[in-house]
C-alpha cells in the first residue's frame, strides 16, 4: 500500500510545478470576460481547452523520462509503476477537467451577469449539437484528457524504448498515413462513423481507445529499462 | 543472504559491457566493487538493482530473479552519483518519499544524519551543491536499512570530512543493523579498510574476488637486487616487475608463507595500486 501512495505521491511531486504555472496562465482566459465587456462588437472564444490538450500531451510525452528511473529505485517493479501511472492519469484528467469546467462555469457565469454574447465557451459536446450539463462536459473532458496523456506517453515510450529512429519513424508514418489519407479521403467512413454516434457512444469510443493504447504501452514497457535508447 | 551471479552479459550496441559473470556474493558484508572507468561496475548494479534487463544470464538473491521482483526490489537501496531524486523536491519531501517506499526506514535515524551533514529540510535538490546532494543520498541509504544497500560513487562533490563522516557512520551503522553493503569507488584507499570482501572488475569481466585480509597478506611487494628477487619468485604468481635505479621490485601474489632472503625488503600493496597493476596486465595481455 506504503509503495502505491509513494508512486502517487511521486508523480504529484514531479508535477505539481508545472500545472500551478499552467492553470496559472491559463486560468488568465477569464479576462475574456473584461475584454468582452468593454469591447463588446469583438467576438472572443475562449480556447483554455485546446490549450488543456496540448499541454496535457506535452506533459505527458516526458513521463518516462519524469518519473521512471526513479521509481525503478525506489523499488517499483515494472508492473506497479505501470498500475500507478495508470492511476495518476485518471487523476490528472479528472482534476484538469474539473478545472476546466470552473474556469467554463466561470465564463458563463460571467457572461450571463453581464449580458455577454460575444463570448464564445466551445465544449466537446458541441461538435454533437448537445446541450449539456457542465457535469457531463466535465466527464467527456476527462475521456479526452485520459486519451490525450495517454497518447503522449506512447509517443515518449517509443522514443524512450526505440530512440530517435523508432520515435521519428512511428511519426513519420502518421504523417504519410495523413498525406495519403487526406487526398483518397480515408477519413470519410471514419467521419461519419463518429458522425452516427451520440455523445454516449463517442466518449465510450475515446475511452477504449486510451484503454488500448494503454495496454499497449504496458506491453512494450515490459522489460524497460532506466537508460533510454538516446542515450 | 547469498546472491548469485549466473553468466550475466550485458550488450549495448554490440559491446559487451559485462561478459559472462559468474561469482556469488555472501551477507551480511561490506564488499568493494572496484574497477577502472567502463569496466562494467555501474552496468552490473544496476542489473543488480533490477533497474535494467541483463541480455543474458541472471542475478539470484537467494534463488530469486532480481529482475522486476518487486519484493525483492523493495529490499534493495541503490543510491547512485546522480539521478537519485527528483529536482523540484525538498529535502523534507524526500524523506516523506523514503517513508513511503523503504520498510525499514528509520525516521529518527535520518534526522540526526541531516543535523551531522548540515542540511535543512527546506533545502530544493535543485538547489543544493553537489556535494549536499550526495550527502543526501548518504543519509537515504544509511536510514532505509534496506538489507541491500548499493553506494555506487555516492560522494561526489563531499569534502574529506563529509566523507569520513560516510566512513565512519557505514560502519557504526552496519554494526546496529548487519547487512549487505556494496560500494563502488574511485577513491579506494580512503575506502579499502571498510572493505571484507574485494571484487575487481575489468572490461566487463571479474578478474579478483577475495576477502580484504587474504589480499593484504597474499599481495606484496619484494624489493632488492636483480639475483636475489629472480630467486624468490620462482614458482610465485608475480603480477608486475620494474626497476628503480638499481632496485628490482616485484608483485606476487602468494600464501607468504615463503621466507625472504637476505637483502630482500618485503612491503604491503595498497588495493589502489593493486587494482592498477592488475588492470596494466589485462591490457597488456589484450594488446598480446
Amino acid at each position: 500500500m506504503n509503495q502505491w501512495k509513494g508512486s502517487l505521491y511521486l508523480s504529484l511531486l514531479s508535477y505539481k510545478r508545472e500545472f500551478l504555472i499552467f492553470w496559472l496562465i491559463n486560468s488568465s482566459f477569464l479576462l475574456n470576460i473584461a475584454i468582452c465587456y468593454m469591447f463588446p462588437e469583438i467576438t472572443l472564444i475562449t480556447v483554455g481547452i485546446f490549450s488543456t490538450f496540448i499541454f496535457t500531451f506535452i506533459l505527458s510525452s516526458k513521463l518516462l523520462n519524469k518519473t521512471l528511473s526513479i521509481s525503478l529505485r525506489y523499488g517499483l517493479n515494472r508492473k506497479r509503476f505501470l498500475g500507478s501511472t495508470a492511476i495518476f492519469i485518471i487523476i490528472w484528467s479528472f482534476s484538469h477537467a474539473i478545472m476546466m469546467c470552473i474556469m467554463n462555469s466561470l465564463l458563463l457565469w460571467g457572461a450571463d451577469i453581464f449580458g455577454l454574447s460575444n463570448m464564445i465557451v466551445p465544449q466537446i459536446s458541441m461538435l454533437f449539437g448537445d446541450n449539456v450539463s457542465l457535469f457531463i462536459n466535465l466527464l467527456i473532458d476527462a475521456c479526452v484528457i485520459s486519451l490525450i496523456s495517454v497518447s503522449g506517453i506512447f509517443v515518449n515510450l517509443l522514443f524512450y524504448r526505440f530512440g530517435l529512429v523508432g520515435g521519428y519513424g512511428f511519426v513519420g508514418l502518421l504523417a504519410i498515413i495523413l498525406f495519403i489519407g487526406v487526398p483518397f479521403k480515408w477519413y470519410i467512413p471514419l467521419t461519419e462513423a463518429v458522425q452516427g454516434m451520440d455523445l454516449a457512444q463517442f466518449t465510450g469510443l475515446l475511452l477504449l481507445l486510451a484503454i488500448i493504447i494503454y495496454g499497449v504501452i504496458c506491453m512494450f514497457a515490459n522489460k524497460i529499462s532506466t537508460i533510454s535508447a538516446n542515450v | 543472504m547469498h546472491i548469485e551471479v549466473n553468466k550475466l552479459t550485458k550488450q549495448y550496441r554490440n559491446h559487451n559491457v559485462l561478459d559472462e559473470l559468474n561469482f556469488e556474493i555472501k551477507g551480511p558484508a561490506i564488499v568493494g566493487l572496484l574497477g577502472h572507468n567502463g569496466a562494467g561496475k555501474t552496468s552490473f548494479l544496476n542489473i543488480f538493482s533490477g533497474l535494467v534487463a541483463p541480455s543474458e544470464g541472471s542475478i539470484s538473491i537467494n534463488g530469486q530473479s532480481v529482475f522486476d521482483n518487486g519484493e525483492l526490489m523493495k529490499s534493495i537501496c541503490i543510491i547512485g552519483e546522480t539521478g537519485n531524486f527528483p529536482a523540484h523536491v525538498t529535502v523534507a519531501q524526500v524523506m516523506k518519499l523514503n517513508q513511503y517506499f523503504y520498510p525499514n526506514w528509520n525516521n529518527e535515524l535520518a534526522e540526526e544524519l541531516l543535523v551531522q551533514f548540515s542540511l535543512n529540510k527546506k533545502m530544493k535538490v535543485k538547489t543544493m551543491s553537489k556535494g549536499m546532494v550526495s550527502a543526501l543520498g548518504i543519509i537515504t541509504g544509511i536510514a532505509s536499512e534496506a538489507p541491500i544497500t548499493i553506494f555506487d560513487e555516492p560522494y561526489i562533490g563531499m569534502d574529506a570530512a563529509g566523507r569520513h563522516l560516510f566512513y565512519d557512520l557505514l560502519i557504526e551503522q552496519f554494526s546496529i543493523t548487519p547487512r549487505l553493503i556494496i560500494l563502488s569507488t574511485h577513491l579506494i584507499d580512503e575506502a579499502s579498510e571498510l572493505f571484507e570482501d574485494v571484487y575487481i572488475m575489468h572490461e566487463g569481466k571479474l578478474i579478483l574476488q577475495q576477502s580484504y585480509e587474504e589480499l593484504q597478506s597474499s599481495v606484496f611487494k619484494v624489493k632488492g637486487t636483480l639475483e636475489d628477487v629472480e630467486r624468490y619468485i620462482v614458482g610465485q604468481q608475480v603480477i608486475h616487475r620494474s626497476q628503480f635505479m638499481k632496485e628490482h621490485i616485484a608483485v606476487i601474489m602468494s600464501d607468504g608463507n615463503e621466507p625472504l632472503h637476505t637483502g630482500l625488503k618485503r612491503e604491503a600493496v595498497k588495493l589502489q595500486e593493486l587494482l592498477i597493476l592488475l588492470s596494466k596486465n589485462q591490457r597488456k595481455e589484450r594488446v598480446q
